[in-house]
Formats: structure tokens, C-alpha cells, sequence
């Protein structure tokens, strides 16, 4: 198993190597000056190309994809050209942020999504069913953003309930955060709770068929250790794919979500860094998703061998 | 947080206007203390005033920092770190006199030497640099006194001095000395210190308990004393406009910048809030590209006689401005309505005719404009619309706000382009757009050169507001470039804070909160 991480991690570089290729192509490529951003409309041509050559924009792409590329792989992701420090930095300062958000939304997501798939499968074609498949319908339809808004105008403007934004590290003020997060948790987790509860009920409905099953229920085994024992660990494989798949969304960064609630994640900060052309941040920011996509991957593939003896990692 | 009742029902437009308190009258002694949250739009770059025009630094920055002259509310030059200043009867040496006692906050007294680093890194690093281009000599006469000596007169260098957008900022010199741009230590002489910054969270500043507030100008604009009754203030960065409103309807901040006007009827409606119009803010404008098809005279008049800025302005920005001429506003010194005559003709049929003589015959016209800023998205596509009544194909293309800017530096790819211009403090800061040499958008016109030189050598008011009033009739009959319509925004806080008046930008200072 130990190579079989090495190996995985190592299948890393080459991910990492096109995915840095590929945004500063695109980031460069997007019409759009930084410099004329950071000055503004008023800055004459000369300003702007005086700061262009302070910032180096003024070389061609190649050289500076070079002298970026030697930096990173250094270690150094470059300094901000908005925020005037390095993006490592900035990333870091808001990974807690999205961290403790797609962890909670995440949570909540698997709480409702789990339950009311194994709900659907064993009550399947009764009310419960449809009641859960037309929530469900609802919860990948609706976009993540408007809920936010509803949620917001509800809880927070009407009832006075919740907070309608802002941020507190959970390690600061615990309660004070989780106040903070529950709204915008349940805009984000809502869509991926319909996509695991679709997933569970399919994958059950598919388990719960099996031979296996049948003589579990002949041999006197009550419900509850059927359903939940002998079925849903075995159904959980493509569960753990949409859940694994779900996460590495959440901690790309939930941009609208944090943007609708104020929430200084890693979302935001891309968002701003791609309105400000900011090269250096959204290049960093793009690698930093990329690494955590790869590893969320890798330990979705780890835990199908705990839910799946059968599976060997050589 | 507290109840909102009523949420959902919508006030008629016609109640709210006659709510709305466009002043708040201010009741009872300023009170000391508590903590007020500031909704801003935009989150600083940056916090060094040096360093950029951007509006979150100065929105800040005029907080925490203060320069040796300021603007009053009728926009005219008043002292602030300054007591007092003079100049030579040939213009060209200015003397200026520092206030006793005004501390940094980092306890040290501010001295002439600081005045001399802070302006030398200005030269070297800010934006704005070019303005101090005539200076030629700048001394330290005494701890309280320094001359600065220019090549020739220039009737704009005050306002350079006391300009808010890219502040000279007086700073320390343990904090500037030698520091590129954006790495100044955020040090002031200003009502409130530096305490935090977290980016894109918010950024904290506590009361400054030895602030010596200038004592002599009446406080108004950015001049007179700037008291700090709130022990501390967050300006928190929240983009988007909903979380904006609901924020403040929450509670979660007590004063809150740019609210959509959709919202305003609905808030006005809210007891336990006031809601104050900062008109005007801006006033979109559209660039011709004068080095493509708009080199023709005629076609840019074609243009001018065919807009109606009544329908710009009631789709733009809902009604909410003034359609004036005035390349300054009413409300400033520098209003005139020269060459009005020409602005918001609503004449197709004159449009046609100009269309004719133009040689024009339906080649397309590129109509650059972004969708960051809607009201300038809006007001193109009623200009497209108008455009399109009298004979002329006009497509628009639509980047967001840097890409348009991309767009605009190709010549070869537009004709037409919005933006906008913020309050101008002095008329010299549009004098870029008029000289060949720096506009970007291809003007050239020898008599707006020499009325521009004869304006920067006149150092009297009257003689400048002249030259000035020449210079709006030219924009004019030249048909340099458009102004659309006196934007205006709004802005709300908290009914229990009082002293707020809106002007220009946000301003929290000599505002306190009712026990």
C-alpha cells in the first residue's frame, strides 16, 4: 500500500506540471492588464506601462512563464500583485476558512443525503420515495446561490435567527462560527446531500437485490442489521466516489456561496484575484485546488479497501 | 439581531421619496464609544496611500491619514496638516507653516523632515507622481516649515497636494524612508490608528486618543477637524449587493455603501434605519475613438444630437441623477454650463441629416462596455438602442471591467467605450484627456493644448474658471467626449448613528452613536 501511495503521489507532478501550464495560459490569455486595474481609469498610458515594468508584465509570456516556473518550483508561489504579499501566504489564511465550511457542509450533506437514500431504496415506489426523489430533483436544481439569498432573507432579515455573513474561526469563538456557518453550509451542502442521497438510493436499490441479502433476511437477521450492515457497506463504493467528489468541489472553494455570505474563503479570493488580474494568486490558487482535488482522490481510493476487503493496493 | 417586520411588502416608489432623509438632523452632544461595522464594496488592494487611486485605499486611508492641505465641502483648498501656507507672487515658491503638536501614531511629533520623505517617496512611487513633476526643490526651512520650489507656475499644484485619490499622505519617516510601493507601515497623524488588517475580512482601526484635529477651517469635506467618537471601526469588504443590504438590515453593520436602488423603497420602509442619497458619485461618460471612423467631426456630432439622457439615466441607474452639462458639478466651485446647449439634444432627424453628411452608410460601429459596473452596461445598450433609431449598426461587445480596459488599449478594435469619472477635485485632473500626449483615446485638438497651457499657467481662480468654462465649450463643439447624466448612489446606516452627511466618499468620522 505504501508504494501504491508513493506511486499516486508521484502521478502528482505531471498533473501539476499541465495544470500550471494551463492557468497561466488562461489567465494570460483573458483580455485584461493589472496594471490598468490597480490604477484605474484616471492612469495615463505612461503610468501604466511604468508599472507594467515594475511588475515585469512587460516580457514575453515565455520568459515570464520561466521565471515563474523557477519560483515554483522552489517553493515559491510569487507575491500578490493586489494584496502585495505572497500568495502562499494568502492561500494559507483562507484554507481554514473553506476547510471548516466544507467540512460542516459536508457534514450536513451526509446527514441528510445518507439517510433519506437508504429511506428511498427500502421504501421504494411509496410516498417516501418520491417525496425524497422530488427534494432531491429540487436540491441539484436549484442553484446554490439562490438558496443562499432565500436562506439569508429568511433567517436571518424575517426571523433575526442567524447571522447573514461574516467569519469567526471555529477555534476563536466555536458557537460564534457555527452560528456563522449554518447558513451558507446548508446553501452549499443541500445540492450535494440530492446528489448522495441519488447516489444511495440507486446504489442500495442494486445491493438490496442481491442473493446475499435475501438469505440474510431468510436466516432471521432483523431489518436494521440487513439494511444497515450487510447492504449499505456494500453500496457505499459509489457513495464514497460522490462523497470524495462532493469534498474536493466544497474545498476548491465554494465561490458564490462565500461571496452571497461574505465569507473570506478561497472562493472569494480567486473570484477577486480573476476580476483584478491578478496572475500571480489565481495561478497559485488554481495549483493549491489542483493538489487538494488529486489528494481527496487518492484518499477516496484508500477508503474503498476499509468498505471493500476484496480491494488490494499494489 | 432584531425582527424585521414588512420585509416583503414593497413601499411605492412615491412614499419613499418622501421618507427618505437625505440629511439626517443631528440630535443631541456627540457620544464616546462602541464599535462601528462599515460595508464596503471593495476590499483595499492595499493600505499604503501612496500606493494607488483605488477607492477602498482612500476610503480607509482618510481615516487613518492626512495631508499638509485638504478640500472643504464647497471643494475649496483649506490646511489641514498645514497651518498655513504661501506663495510667491511669481507662483512659483509655496512656504508651508505646520501645525504645533500633531502626533503620529506611533507617539513621535511630526516634523518638517517627515513632510520632505513622505513627499520625495511620493515622487518616486505613487501613481500620481507625474502632478509633482514641476518640483524642483524642496527644503526643510525649519522643524515646522517647508518650501517647496516649482519650475514654473502651476495653478494645480495645491490641489495636487491636498488631492484624496492617491493621497500625499503625511507619514513618519521611520515608516516611508526608502519603501517601495505598498510596503509603507500604516502610520498617520489621522482620528484613527492602524490596528488590523485581514484581507477581503476586514480592516480594524482604533481611536486616536492623541489626534490634534485642525481647529481653525469649519469641518466639512475632507477638511476642519475629524473627530473620532467611535472607539473602533471594521470596514468589512462585502461585494456583493444583497449581503450588502441584508447586513445592514441585520444589524451586522451599521452603515453600509452602494445599495442597489431596487432595494431603496423596501428600506426606507425600515424604521430602525436611515437611508441618505450621495448625489452626485460619478458621472458615466463615452469615449470616442478618434483615430478610427469617429475622426470624423460630423459623425461624433451625429452621435451628440441623436442621445437622450433623460432614457439613459431612468434605465441606468433608475432615475436616480441629474442630466447636466457641467463637466464639474453643480455642488463645486468649477460647475459652468458652457456648451450645454449641445449636450442632450434629442434630435434624431438632426442626427440623420449629420449621418448624411458624415458619408456614413451603416459600417459597424464597436460599442466597448463591461458588465462590473451595470449602470454603464445599461446606459450602452439604451445608447445602442438610440443609435440604432437614427441609422447607425451599432454591436456591442461586453468584457468585464479589466477586459474592456484590454480592449480599449487596441485601437483598432472599438469606436465607442463607457467609464465613468469620479468627483474631479480640481479640473486639472482631466486635463490628460484633452492632451495628445496622454489620452487614450486619440484626441487631438491644438486649441484644447493651448487653452490647457494657458490653465495651468493662470494662477487666480476667476482666470482659471474661465479658461476652464473655454475648455467645456470645446469638449463640446469638439465633441471630445460624452457625459451622460450626474450619477447618484446610496448609501445607509444604522438610525441611531448620527452626524453623517454623504459626501463624495464615506466618511465616519464626527459621527458618534446615540446611547
Amino acid at each position: 500500500m505504501t508504494v501504491y501511495v508513493i506511486r499516486r503521489l508521484l502521478g502528482i507532478l505531471p498533473v501539476l506540471i499541465l495544470v500550471a501550464l494551463g492557468s497561466f495560459l488562461l489567465v494570460h490569455l483573458v483580455p485584461g492588464d493589472p496594471a490598468m486595474v490597480m490604477l484605474g481609469n484616471d492612469a495615463t498610458p505612461q503610468q501604466i506601462q511604468a508599472l507594467k515594468t515594475q511588475m515585469g508584465l512587460d516580457r514575453s509570456l515565455p520568459e515570464q512563464f520561466a521565471l515563474w516556473g523557477r519560483q515554483v518550483l522552489r517553493g515559491n508561489l510569487g507575491e500578490s500583485f493586489f494584496l502585495g504579499r505572497p500568495v502562499t501566504q494568502s492561500l494559507m489564511e483562507r484554507l481554514p476558512a473553506t476547510l471548516q465550511l466544507a467540512l460542516l457542509s459536508l457534514v450536513f450533506s451526509l446527514l441528510i443525503g445518507i439517510p433519506a437514500g437508504i429511506l428511498a431504496a427500502v421504501r421504494q415506489n411509496t410516498k417516501w420515495d418520491q417525496l425524497i426523489m422530488i427534494t432531491a430533483m429540487g436540491g441539484i436544481s436549484i442553484p446554490s446561490f439562490w438558496l443562499g439569498l432565500f436562506l439569508i432573507l429568511v433567517f436571518s432579515v424575517q426571523l433575526g435567527w442567524l447571522p447573514s455573513g461574516g467569519y469567526a474561526p471555529l477555534w476563536d469563538d466555536f458557537w460564534g462560527g457555527l452560528r456563522i456557518l449554518v447558513l451558507p453550509s446548508i446553501s452549499l451542502g443541500f445540492m450535494q446531500a440530492a446528489l448522495i442521497a441519488r447516489m444511495t438510493r440507486s446504489s442500495m436499490l442494486e445491493v438490496l437485490r442481491q442473493d446475499y441479502v435475501r438469505t440474510a433476511k431468510a436466516k432471521g437477521l432483523d431489518w436494521w442489521r440487513v439494511t444497515l450492515r450487510h447492504a449499505l457497506k456494500n453500496a457505499m463504493i459509489p457513495v464514497i466516489t460522490t462523497i470524495g467528489t462532493a469534498f474536493g468541489v466544497l474545498l476548491g472553494g465554494a465561490v458564490i456561496v462565500e461571496i452571497v455570505f461574505t465569507y473570506p474563503g478561497l472562493g472569494r479570493l480567486v473570484v477577486l484575484a480573476v476580476q483584478r488580474r491578478d496572475y500571480p494568486l489565481v495561478q497559485g490558487a488554481l495549483l493549491l485546488a489542483s493538489v487538494i482535488y488529486v489528494l481527496v482522490n487518492l484518499a477516496v481510493d484508500l477508503l474503498y479497501g476499509v468498505f471493500d476487503p476484496r480491494i488490494k493496493y499494489e | 439581531m432584531r425582527r424585521k417586520p414588512g420585509l416583503f411588502a414593497m413601499v411605492p416608489a412615491a412614499l419613499a421619496a418622501i421618507l427618505l432623509t437625505i440629511s439626517p438632523a443631528v440630535a443631541g452632544a456627540p457620544v464616546q464609544g462602541g464599535t462601528l461595522r462599515a460595508a464596503l464594496t471593495a476590499s483595499a488592494p492595499t493600505l499604503d496611500p501612496h500606493s494607488g487611486t483605488h477607492l477602498a485605499i482612500r476610503e480607509i486611508g482618510l481615516h487613518v491619514f492626512e495631508n499638509l492641505l485638504a478640500f472643504d465641502a464647497k471643494f475649496q483648498i483649506v490646511p489641514q496638516l498645514a497651518e498655513r501656507w504661501e506663495a510667491s507672487a511669481d507662483g512659483k515658491v509655496y512656504t508651508f507653516t505646520l501645525r504645533n503638536g500633531v502626533k503620529f501614531h506611533n507617539g513621535r511629533e511630526m516634523t518638517a523632515e517627515d513632510v520632505r520623505v513622505s513627499v520625495e517617496r511620493f515622487r518616486a512611487v505613487a501613481p500620481r507622481r507625474n502632478e509633482l513633476d514641476g518640483l524642483a526643490k524642496l527644503e526643510v526651512v525649519s522643524p515646522s516649515v517647508v518650501r517647496m520650489t516649482l519650475n514654473k507656475p502651476d495653478a494645480s499644484f495645491l490641489a495636487a497636494i491636498a488631492n484624496p485619490i492617491c493621497q500625499l499622505a503625511i507619514l513618519p519617516k521611520e515608516a516611508v524612508e526608502g519603501r517601495p510601493i505598498n510596503k509603507a507601515d500604516i502610520i498617520g497623524t489621522g482620528p484613527y490608528k492602524f490596528v488590523e488588517w485581514i484581507p477581503d475580512r476586514w480592516v480594524r482601526l482604533a481611536r486616536f486618543a492623541d489626534y490634534k484635529p485642525e481647529g481653525k477651517v469649519e469641518a466639512g469635506g475632507f477638511g476642519g477637524a475629524r473627530n473620532a467618537y467611535a472607539d473602533e471601526i471594521r470596514f468589512v469588504p462585502v461585494p456583493e449587493p444583497g449581503a450588502r443590504v441584508a447586513g445592514l438590515q441585520t444589524g451586522e453593520y451599521e452603515f453600509a455603501d452602494f445599495l442597489p436602488s431596487a432595494s431603496i423603497p423596501q428600506l426606507t420602509g425600515d424604521r430602525s434605519l436611515r437611508i441618505v442619497r450621495l448625489g452626485p458619485q460619478n458621472y458615466p461618460t463615452v469615449y470616442f475613438n478618434h483615430t478610427g471612423k469617429f475622426k470624423s467631426l460630423k459623425l461624433r456630432q451625429a452621435v451628440q444630437a441623436a442621445l437622450n439622457m433623460d432614457e439613459i439615466m431612468q434605465v441606468a441607474n433608475d432615475g436616480d441623477g441629474r442630466v447636466d452639462p457641467g463637466l464639474y458639478f453643480k455642488e463645486q466651485v468649477w460647475h459652468t454650463t458652457a456648451g450645454g446647449k449641445l449636450y442632450n439634444q434629442k434630435n434624431p432627424a438632426k442626427a440623420k441629416q449629420l449621418l448624411k453628411e458624415a458619408g456614413y452608410n451603416g459600417e459597424p460601429v464597436v460599442f466597448v462596455t463591461n458588465t462590473s459596473y451595470d449602470y454603464m452596461y445599461k446606459a450602452a445598450q439604451v445608447i445602442q438602442e438610440q443609435l440604432k433609431k437614427v441609422g447607425m449598426n451599432v454591436t456591442l461587445g461586453v468584457y468585464d471591467w479589466p477586459g474592456s480596459l484590454a480592449v480599449r488599449k487596441d485601437m483598432t478594435k472599438w469606436d465607442l467605450f463607457t467609464s465613468s469619472h469620479s468627483t474631479r477635485f480640481d479640473p486639472s485632473a482631466n486635463d490628460f484627456y484633452f492632451r495628445e500626449k496622454t489620452t487614450f483615446f486619440g484626441y487631438k485638438n491644438p486649441k484644447m493644448e493651448v487653452l490647457l497651457d494657458k490653465a495651468s499657467a493662470a494662477t487666480k481662480f476667476e482666470e482659471r474658471y474661465k479658461i476652464y468654462e473655454e475648455v467645456q465649450k470645446l469638449t463640446y463643439e469638439d465633441v471630445a467626449l460624452l457625459k451622460l447624466y450626474d450619477h447618484y448612489t446610496w448609501q445607509g446606516h444604522s438610525a441611531k448613528l448620527q452626524g453623517y452627511t454623504p459626501w463624495v466618499q464615506v466618511r465616519l468620522w464626527n459621527l458618534w452613536r446615540e446611547r
